[in-house]
């Protein structure tokens, strides 16, 4: 850690400051603090090393003041940890980590003492207040079960399609009979909130929902997954159009609907399965913890009911963000700097300062990676990769150019892992020169897509693959001569391995050390365009990339398949199986929009 | 919840213009609505209750204090009393809430009673208004992501070196004046001062860093 762009004006800041704290300062050291203050950089480094004293403060004496509220969570997993792990010091090794705990424990009881505030108005909320919208319904067993209007809590990359005046809003509750269509992106809804019947459920884009009058949902198609806090049996039902589900509290289940078939996965828990087409009770199905059942009417038959284990992969929202861990060494990195890329960035830490960007390990001077926004960043095991797109936008783009003279042939290599359905620039290459209407010419350019059930130019295109665009700058061309689609859906967080390669007149795109897609493209590589990745300009949060990446690497030549597979397995992975591998995991929405 | 007078629960008021006030806030908006997500236009005239207020105030009550502490440059009798003022404006004007974003809201209210706090005190006033309110502009974003500012600093506290990491910790948690370390270390104050100004350099730095590469 070094100390930099510091001067002996904010030195003097600061010691004035910390005279302050402990000693009436004289009016020459007050005009000086003053006139030191009011100017940008000084304000800032007076406010940073404030707060800093305050969190010393309360760390040094339990102090009442409610201070810092770190999310519990975050205080157990990062900060004990850290001060477990504090190295000792000539004055006791003992006394050290008891002082950051001190302070981590402060933390904990701050955000006790806020959350207790929070629940005590929850738990004062009469019940009567809670249920006025919500007529009694009709049951599944005896449980008597009263809804709020359900209310969207949070979207992540939501696209919706309008069906009447309104769009979606966080924070707002839909009224009944409201139609919700979800292109893209998870949302999610608390229903039935202060009830017994209340349950976080997260919709999957591409999916549509509508509210029923009694405040429960109906689900039309697409996949959700749901959880009830409750307690009692059936106190949740969702109407499907196959079926209706009640499911009991503290269980989690995941639905996938369609007109024609309906599949009920149930995780934990118990569920009740009324088909519509069986009258009899007889023929309800109970679902155990770990079933599933598919129920269709795809035959003049009537319909076929198939139980079937519950697959959690089935559903994006089911995994966590950190499902299937990118776990790389210097095995990875010695098999990737034998093939001796132009630009390599591993984004394990960040370098300089205001920017800060990640280095290029790569042979191509001055291709470093600026951040853009603030990226996340998530570690599995040794290896840290970089998260972008959640909560708001993030990328990283780089100042100097490349290359230098036009190629025809080039790879760009990398390791991605999207967290949900969308369309996301994962990378392109841009011309630098702005167009008069803000946007810029892509020389380049990979993405996610998802369905677009919007107008869209690529509304007839396969939902949810890898697209590789390459094309001529200045020369517009219709999208069927310059974009490449993967043979496959891509997975939702998993990663996988992805080059987009040009060689002559051919462009590849190979996913997981296979050849997904081929199209003849003679048009060479422009020179000089500028690599962003996360968006699709470097200016605008636009088509913002939602997911992991890792391990980018970019070279003036076309990989050789031998090459992409000694990458994949120095990363401990295996080579997909041609025409098998790729579909896996990506579930029935991804089948369906096959 | 009934529309009667109630005594206000976190500041302990109660009287004719409290009542007033109670009887003119009704009943509820959805629960998401509060802290940082935005009501939607529809209804975003739709009054707010009690329990709004209690719920807005507990879920930014850190991010508030944070805010005024800086501006009050970690004063602590300071920072309490115009916490107190605060609640107490905010909670007469809550009617006039307009429902888009409670934290920074309260926060304009509070540097508001700062500054006339500051006028009434008799004392020497160390800032002037023009310095408060370059401060309360930067103070805003630092106290809403306070949480994330402790986790960086406690992290960067485990990378100092031996020496710097005992003097922070020799003021701070042993709760040595400057005086008394310089006695400790046999150096001169002037030198503490500045030795304390470096180190604290360095943490906020790694602050500043570390938030850029804030792990989820």
């Amino acid at each position: 850690m070094m100390m930099n762009n510091d001067n002996k004006e904010l030195s003097t800041l600061r010691v004035l400051i910390l005279k302050s704290q402990q000693e009436p300062l004289s009016d020459s050291e007050i005009e000086q603090l003053n006139q030191l203050m009011q100017t940008d950089a000084g304000v800032f480094e007076a406010a940073t090393l404030i707060d800093q004293l305050c969190a010393f403060t309360d760390s040094g004496k339990w102090n009442p003041l409610p201070i810092a509220v770190p999310p519990p969570r975050t205080v157990a997993s990062t900060l004990v940890p850290q001060a477990s792990q504090a190295r000792s010091s000539r004055l006791g090794r003992s006394t050290r980590i008891y002082w950051l705990l001190g302070m981590a424990a402060s933390y904990l009881i701050v955000a006790s003492f806020a959350w207790s505030l929070a629940r005590s108005s929850l738990t004062n909320r009469e019940a009567t207040e809670i249920a006025l919208e919500a007529p009694p319904q009709r049951q599944f067993n005896s449980v008597n079960v009263v809804s709020a209007s359900p209310q969207l809590v949070s979207m992540t990359a939501c696209v919706w399609r309008p069906s009447g005046d309104t769009i979606p809003a966080v924070g707002e509750s839909l009224q009944s009979g409201e139609l919700l269509k979800l292109v893209e992106g998870i949302a999610e809804l608390k229903v039935g909130e202060g009830t017994m019947g209340e349950a976080f459920v997260r919709i999957e884009g591409p999916a549509s929902v509508y509210v029923r009058p009694d405040g429960q949902l109906g689900f039309l198609e697409g996949s959700m997954t749901a959880r009830t806090l409750g307690n009692g049996i059936g106190i949740v039902a969702v109407d499907t159009p196959m079926g209706k589900v009640f499911v009991n509290g503290q269980s989690v289940i995941g639905l996938v609907a369609s007109n024609s078939v309906c599949e009920f996965h149930l995780f934990t828990g118990r569920a009740l399965v009324k088909p519509h087409q069986l009258e009899s009770q007889t023929d309800d199905i109970r679902l155990e913890e770990g079933e599933a059942v598919r129920i269709s009417s795809e035959s003049a038959d009537g319909i076929s009911v198939v139980k079937f284990e519950a697959s959690e992969s089935t559903f994006v929202s089911a995994r966590s963000a950190g499902f299937d861990p990118l776990n790389l060494d210097n095995k990875y990195v010695r098999a990737i700097s034998e093939s001796q890329p132009n630009v390599y960035w591993r984004f394990e830490k960040l370098s300089g300062q205001n920017p800060y960007y990640v280095a290029n390990q790569g042979s191509a001077a001055g291709m470093d990676a600026v951040v853009v926004g603030q990226p996340g960043w998530r570690q599995y095991g040794t290896n840290r990769v970089a998260e972008l797109g959640l909560g708001t936008s993030s990328a990283f783009v780089t100042v100097e150019p490349w290359p230098q003279k036009p190629l025809d042939e080039y790879s760009i290599e990398m390791w991605v892992k999207p967290l949900l359905f969308h369309h996301g620039e994962v990378l392109c290459l841009y011309d630098p020169l702005e167009l008069t209407d803000g946007r810029y010419q892509h020389a380049m350019m990979l993405e996610t897509t998802a369905q677009h059930q919007f107008t869209h130019r690529l509304s007839n295109s396969p939902a949810n693959r890898f697209r590789f665009v390459h094309r001529r700058l200045g020369e517009p061309q219709p999208i069927s001569a310059t974009s490449l689609f993967a043979e496959h859906a891509y997975r939702a967080r998993g990663w996988q391995h992805v080059v987009a390669q040009k060689q002559g007149n051919r462009q590849m795109l190979w996913v997981d050390g296979q050849l997904s897609a081929e199209r003849e493209n003679p048009a060479s590589l422009a020179e000089n365009v500028q690599i962003l990745v996360g968006q699709v300009y470097p200016n605008s949060a636009f088509r913002r990339f939602v997911g992991q990446i890792d391990e980018i690497a970019i070279y003036d030549r076309c990989l050789t398949p031998t090459e992409m597979h000694k990458h994949i397995k120095a990363a401990g992975r295996a080579v997909a199986i041609k025409g098998d591998a790729l579909s896996k995991g990506t579930g029935v929405v991804s089948e369906k929009n096959d | 919840m009934e529309n009667t007078a109630k005594t206000h629960p976190l500041m302990g008021l109660a009287g004719e213009s409290m009542q007033f006030l109670l009887g003119r806030l009704p009943k509820t908006i959805p629960s998401s609505c509060f802290g940082n997500v935005y009501r939607r236009t529809s209804i975003i005239n739709e009054p707010l209750s009690q329990d709004d207020y209690v719920r807005l105030l507990a879920e930014n009550s850190s991010r508030l204090m944070s805010f005024i502490r800086i501006i009050t440059m970690n004063n602590q009798h300071d920072a309490e009393e115009i916490f107190q003022r605060t609640c107490i404006v905010l909670w007469e004007k809550f009617a006039k809430f307009d429902g888009d974003n409670f934290g920074a809201w309260a926060c304009r209210i509070a540097q508001f009673e700062m500054l006339k706090h500051r006028d009434s005190k008799r004392r020497i006033k160390t800032l002037n208004s023009e310095t408060i309110e370059h401060l309360a502009t930067v103070a805003l974003p630092i106290s809403e992501a306070i949480g994330e500012r402790r986790a960086a600093l406690t992290s960067c506290l485990k990378k100092l070196p031996d020496a710097d990491h005992d003097l922070i910790r020799h003021r701070y948690y042993d709760g040595l004046s400057v005086n008394e370390i310089s006695e400790l270390v046999g150096r001169s104050t002037h030198a503490i001062y500045r030795e304390l100004s470096r180190v604290h350099a360095i943490l906020s730095r790694c602050v500043e860093r570390t938030l850029v590469e804030a792990e989820y």
